[in-house]
């Protein structure tokens, strides 16, 4: 019972307003040479960070060092974190640039993926197609300009309001809403491109 | 006048996320079959996008270990800290009882205006051995030059802040830095000469 309380209550702190705080007192102890506040601060945004670079470079090991780079870049310049945002902006602004320089420098990288509309249960065929279709989708969404890719990513996946992807990113929130206008207006042309080409969708 | 005017993008994003519009864009959305069309077109995609970005399967992968990245991290930090104070180590001075950082700020514009000095004499001499015919003699040209050019050099380097001297630095390799050792104690020897 106690356990579940305390759980309970671990999980809503670490969604609470004094999250920022939190951050801003680890970087503190870090430029004071507290060790333990790194650890801290990795424990706390290692996993987001890894999930946003994954979601660009699709390997795990690619993301790791994605993720690794990130770091360094965040540690590095701690002194210029100033706090007005919180460091979870700061930290994913940092990646979601790194992301963004990663996909440009190395393109789109293609998986080869077989064809998966064979003899099966009208059921599980159904569940393939879906399962395809939004593969199909996810390729698309990668052929996207990077910073349209991102904001897609950081809105769907990440599951950040338009006002934290705004301040990622340094754009106004009416400007990332219009980003995300043209981004899907980009991908209905794509699927309909797809469908003309006669290819599966 | 203003119930003519068409929805904006970031109006359509809040319609398919749900957003209540202010009540002039939602009379006119109720009216307006372009707006509607223009909505209808893209639902489908946002829910694909929405559907495909939260249920994608990622690549199959062991969670990574996080201790072992957390320590590769620190490591390279460490390596790259260690890195760039044996560069600074370099330059050091025994500058003893001064106090360090009065010691660096009389040291570093110092050292910028004498390795620009340096750079823009050898540069000089170079060219000059290169350049065309000059109705002057050789060497009153290549000494208006000189002091031209190095004047020039000397107010750049000085409007080097010191963090982009130290950044210039540390991009250094081994053999550019044991050059410019080498280029700055070859004019301390040929000053101390004269």
């Amino acid at each position: 019972m106690e356990h579940s309380a305390t759980t309970a209550m671990s999980l809503t702190t670490t969604g609470s307003r004094s999250e920022p705080d939190e951050d801003r007192k680890l970087v503190q102890r870090y430029l004071d040479g507290d060790m333990a506040a790194f650890d801290g601060l990795m424990t706390r945004h290692e996993r987001q960070v890894y999930g946003l670079c994954l979601r660009f470079v699709k390997h795990p090991d690619d993301a790791m060092d994605l993720t690794q780079d990130v770091f360094i870049k965040a540690f590095e310049n701690l002194r210029s974190f100033r706090g007005d945002a919180g460091f979870r902006t700061w930290i994913y602004r940092i990646a979601v640039n790194h992301c963004i320089n990663h996909v440009r420098k190395n393109g789109r990288r293609f998986v080869e993926v077989q064809d998966s509309t064979l003899t099966v249960e009208p059921a599980a065929h159904r569940r393939l197609l879906e399962d395809e279709r939004r593969r199909i989708v996810g390729d698309l969404i990668e052929d996207l300009p990077p910073k349209q890719r991102a904001i897609l990513e950081l809105r769907m996946h990440q599951n950040l309001s338009y006002e934290e992807i705004a301040n990622i990113l340094d754009r106004s929130v009416s400007t990332i809403k219009s980003s995300v206008f043209f981004a899907l207006g980009k991908l209905r042309k794509m699927i309909e491109e797809r469908k003309a080409s006669g290819a599966s969708f | 006048m203003r119930m003519k005017r068409h929805l904006n993008p970031p109006d359509f994003v809040d319609l398919l996320e749900g957003v209540t519009l202010d009540p002039w864009k939602t009379s006119h959305f109720e009216r307006c079959r372009r707006c509607q069309e223009t909505l209808a077109a893209l639902a489908p995609c946002f829910q694909e996008v929405d559907e495909g970005t939260s249920q994608t399967d990622l690549p199959p992968a062991p969670d990574p270990d996080w201790s072992e990245f957390r320590s590769r991290v620190r490591d390279a930090l460490l390596a790259r800290s260690v890195r760039r104070s044996s560069w600074l180590g370099r330059w050091r001075v025994p500058v003893g009882l001064t106090p360090p950082p009065a010691a660096w700020g009389v040291a570093v514009p110092a050292l910028i205006v004498l390795v620009t000095l340096t750079l823009g004499s050898l540069w000089l001499a170079r060219s000059g051995r290169t350049t065309g015919p000059d109705d002057r003699s050789p060497d009153l040209a290549t000494a208006e030059l000189f002091q031209e050019d190095a004047a020039a050099l000397e107010t750049e380097a000085l409007a080097w802040s010191e963090g982009d001297f130290f950044i210039a630095l540390n991009e250094l390799d081994e053999s550019e830095a044991d050059r410019l050792l080498e280029l700055i104690s070859l004019t301390l020897d040929g000053e101390g000469g004269v």
